[in-house]
């Protein structure tokens, strides 16, 4: 499909022709086998932009109705003398598990950090069971034999850096705690990637989100480990929904 | 939270078409359905995430049909949000392979509003599948897409709340957003095989 026939088919379903143009248009999907299967990708295209953008919309209301339900208002019944009795000691007790409620909130909250997130969440990449496994360079070995500071050497001195010589150097910067050289290289493979095949994108994404918690950038980490928190089809989907959801809304309280 | 508003069923479907301040249904379905189909999940072996998870699906599907011009108020809506949520979560279960517990839970018993929705669901798994692709977009393109597509603002709106020059820059990179987005989708491996499907 030529260009110029693409942007008649998204002027066309912009409503943006008129006249002869639209008649033209719309004769180009009658007849034209291409343009006519073009067009119902496009509006699939659209139908999916519309759908995540509803379920954006829809988690922003459930996490307005989780905060919300939170709150919840006491009413004062009126009643008998035993009735009475029982609300006062429900009272008692209700304070007593509010106060236990909230004394672990509040541990829970200081205790909480973009560290301590990341710590309990960071796992080595494993190499063995990675793609490519067989076409072992230098670099590949240093980084199986967990020197590091090797790792570093051998990617700083080749001339042509693949994605995969990025993400791992970008691992080993993990390994060393050096996150903000990690989250440039992380980065550098998901742009690399816009050019190229998905190589290591969903790797780089999760690795890039515990790279921006370990350097206390929390806004960022908990931006990314959102979105893959809801792409099921993304390689660390469960990995990044088995971090518990109460420490990334402490982390967000916290931004 | 904001105070609830009361829609009846008829209401409900009416503002939700209207499409403006969605947010008001939205939470209104979740203020009153949302804690009762939980439950209703959790008893048929959800943990309280995959409750809260299928409830929220639920809520995009029914946001999805009841836009539909085709659809007819027939049941009332707790009723078509349950069967909505039992059959979004037996295709969950199905997925998962729990095949023993789907024979026991599911196959006896299915009413007929259920029947009436597996079709719709059925069409919706390929959508909520390939939902995820247009996070393959950078943001700012997906911005654009959805402020033009799903907020309906024009060009010249659109320009206020982006950092771009003019109309035209934005609609040259919404022209561009959307033919990568097709792109992508082309090559996904459920659209080929709707191909094939319709090719045969």
């Amino acid at each position: 499909m030529s260009h110029s026939k693409e942007e008649i088919l998204i002027d066309y379903l912009d409503n943006r022709l008129e006249g002869a143009e639209r008649l033209e248009a719309e004769q180009l999907i009658r007849e034209d086998a291409t343009a006519a299967q073009e067009m119902e990708t496009l509006l699939f295209s659209v139908n999916l932009i519309r759908e995540a953008a509803l379920l954006e919309q829809v988690m922003d209301v459930r996490k307005e109705f989780s905060s919300g339900a939170k709150v919840v208002p006491f009413q004062k019944k009126e009643g008998g003398a035993v009735v009475k009795s029982f609300s006062k000691n429900f009272l008692r007790i209700a304070a007593m598990v509010l106060l236990l409620l909230g004394a672990g909130g509040v541990y829970k909250y200081s205790a909480t950090t973009s560290s301590s997130v990341y710590n309990e969440n960071f796992a080595s990449f494993d190499l063995e069971t990675s793609r490519g496994a067989n076409n072992d360079g230098e670099l590949e070995k240093a980084y199986r034999s967990q020197n590091w500071t090797s790792v570093k050497n051998i990617f700083s001195t080749q001339k042509e850096k693949t994605i995969k010589s990025w993400f791992l150097a970008g691992m080993a910067d993990m390994e060393l705690k050096n996150y903000a050289t990690a989250i440039g290289s992380f980065k550098e493979v998901i742009n690399q990637n816009k050019n190229s095949d998905a190589y290591y994108q969903d790797e780089a994404e999760y690795y890039l989100a515990l790279a921006y918690l370990g350097a206390n950038q929390s806004g960022e980490g908990l931006a990314l480990l959102k979105k893959i928190r809801n792409d099921k089809d993304h390689l660390y989907y469960k990995k990044a929904r088995a971090i518990p959801a109460l420490d990334l809304k402490m982390l967000e309280l916290k931004k | 939270m904001k105070a609830e508003e009361f829609y009846s069923d008829e209401q409900l479907v009416a503002a939700i078409r209207q499409n403006e301040n969605l947010n008001k249904p939205l939470l209104f379905i979740y203020q009153n359905y949302s804690e009762k189909l939980s439950s209703f999940l959790i008893s048929y072996g959800a943990s309280e995430q995959e409750a809260q998870d299928v409830f929220q699906e639920t809520v995009v599907a029914f946001v999805d049909i009841a836009k539909k011009d085709s659809y007819r108020l027939d049941a009332k809506i707790g009723t078509f949000l349950t069967a909505v949520a039992k059959n979004i979560w037996f295709n969950e279960v199905k997925k998962k392979d729990r095949a023993s517990f789907r024979e026991k839970q599911f196959e006896k018993g299915r009413d007929q509003v259920e029947a009436d929705v597996s079709h719709f669901i059925n069409e919706r798994e390929m959508k909520q599948q390939m939902r995820s692709l247009v996070y393959k977009l950078e943001e700012p393109c997906r911005k654009i897409l959805m402020l033009f597509y799903y907020e309906n603002l024009s060009m010249k709106e659109i320009v206020q709340h982006l950092p771009y020059e003019n109309e035209q820059v934005v609609r040259n990179k919404k022209s561009k957003c959307l033919q990568h987005l097709t792109s992508i989708v082309k090559s996904h491996p459920l659209m080929a095989g709707r191909e094939n499907k319709k090719n045969n």
